[in-house]
């Protein structure tokens, strides 16, 4: 009963996290999902809830995360004739981002002190979410770490992405697309498709293909140096 | 369920909608099965969705059954992680602790990963002689 009560109060708050996130035009840092943990935490908090009460319901909407991911199987194939124009350059550029992005993480974090755990969350901070939290779990890492790690890069990545590819002098729509969707998954990709569509699909193309890549090597990897 | 329509629309119909939710829940449900049968250390997801694409590709289309449930979940993929966001209190020391460490991570290397890709593709299209902007 409770369960089920916390289910609806996500949905219920997660809509007006919607509807005001809207209301700001659709700005990066208005994230619904932080928004919407914020508050439930906060009610969580007023009414005496703990934190296995919470999840109790929050688990069942967890497994829709299953098919949700599974989904983005739709979108990739929608981009992929996107992938056969410049086949080379995309896949010279989604391997040098995707690990610069797992390797930048871990030795900036592991450089000033970063505990072992927070590293292992930290490396697919630039992979799509629910993707990011399968490798988290993989290698020793913590889901809900690595979900808030992934949120906050892709509030940088949207936030500040454009501003910094102009600085390098990159205009070029796919260049600019691949770097959001590599390093900023979702969220850059959404800014990508405003910076225009062929942005966005080559945005799509790095993010999904970015999650699968450190899926199928970063577990393999992360057990080489146990 | 497959009837003539004189000219296809648009909207899958609300069983062809429940076919596609299966069809995506039971990629997922095969995933995951396939994962631990092999103990390969990926997730069962993204093997899930490597089956959706190889089954997609063998179609050579997507349903349009299948493409509306897959938009409609995809767009409120947000809803289904803040049980993970909210669960991130429990780890309120941790983070606490190497604040510093994680906000320079995320910003620094979020930089050099955008920077790194961008300028790859340049660098390799311009090589090739394509076209880079």
């Amino acid at each position: 009963m409770i369960a089920l009560l916390w289910v609806v109060a996500t949905v219920a708050v997660y809509l007006a996290a919607r509807a005001l996130q809207a209301r700001l035009g659709g700005h990066a840092a208005a994230n619904t999902v932080l928004s919407t943990a914020a508050a439930l935490v906060l009610l969580a908090r007023a009414t005496g809830t703990t934190h296995e009460q919470y999840q109790s319901g929050g688990k069942y909407l967890l497994w829709v995360l299953g098919p949700a991911t599974v989904a983005l199987a739709v979108p990739l194939y929608e981009a992929l004739p996107a992938l056969r124009k410049s086949l080379l350059p995309v896949a010279a550029a989604l391997a040098a981002g995707s690990i610069t992005a797992v390797v930048s993480a871990v030795l900036i974090g592991k450089l000033l002190g970063a505990g072992p755990e927070t590293l292992r969350s930290l490396a697919p901070k630039s992979v799509t979410t629910p993707i990011a939290m399968a490798i988290a779990r993989a290698i020793g890492g913590a889901a809900p770490l690595a979900a808030v790690f992934v949120i906050l890069t892709g509030a940088v990545g949207a936030l500040s992405g454009a501003g910094l590819l102009d600085r390098l002098g990159i205009r070029g729509a796919r260049a600019r697309g691949l770097a959001l969707g590599v390093a900023a998954h979702g969220m850059g990709t959404a800014r990508a498709f405003q910076l225009g569509a062929e942005c966005g699909v080559f945005a799509t193309l790095a993010m999904t293909l970015n999650g699968i890549a450190t899926a199928l090597l970063l577990p393999s990897l992360a057990r080489l140096f146990q | 369920m497959p009837s003539e329509s004189p000219q296809p629309a648009k909207k899958p119909r609300p069983l062809e909608w429940l076919a596609g939710l299966a069809a995506l829940a039971g990629a997922s449900l095969a995933g995951d099965a396939l994962s631990r049968a092999t103990h390969a250390p990926i997730p069962g997801t993204v093997l899930g969705l490597l089956l959706l694409l190889g089954a997609l590709a063998l179609l050579g289309g997507v349903p349009r059954g299948l493409a509306a449930p897959a938009r409609w979940l995809i767009s409120h993929m947000n809803l289904f992680y803040v049980p993970a966001a909210v669960g991130v209190t429990v780890y309120a020391r941790l983070l606490y602790r190497d604040v510093w460490p994680i906000a320079a991570a995320l910003l620094f290397g979020t930089w050099l990963a955008m920077a790194v890709a961008a300028l790859t593709y340049r660098a390799v299209a311009r090589a090739l002689g394509e076209r880079a902007e």
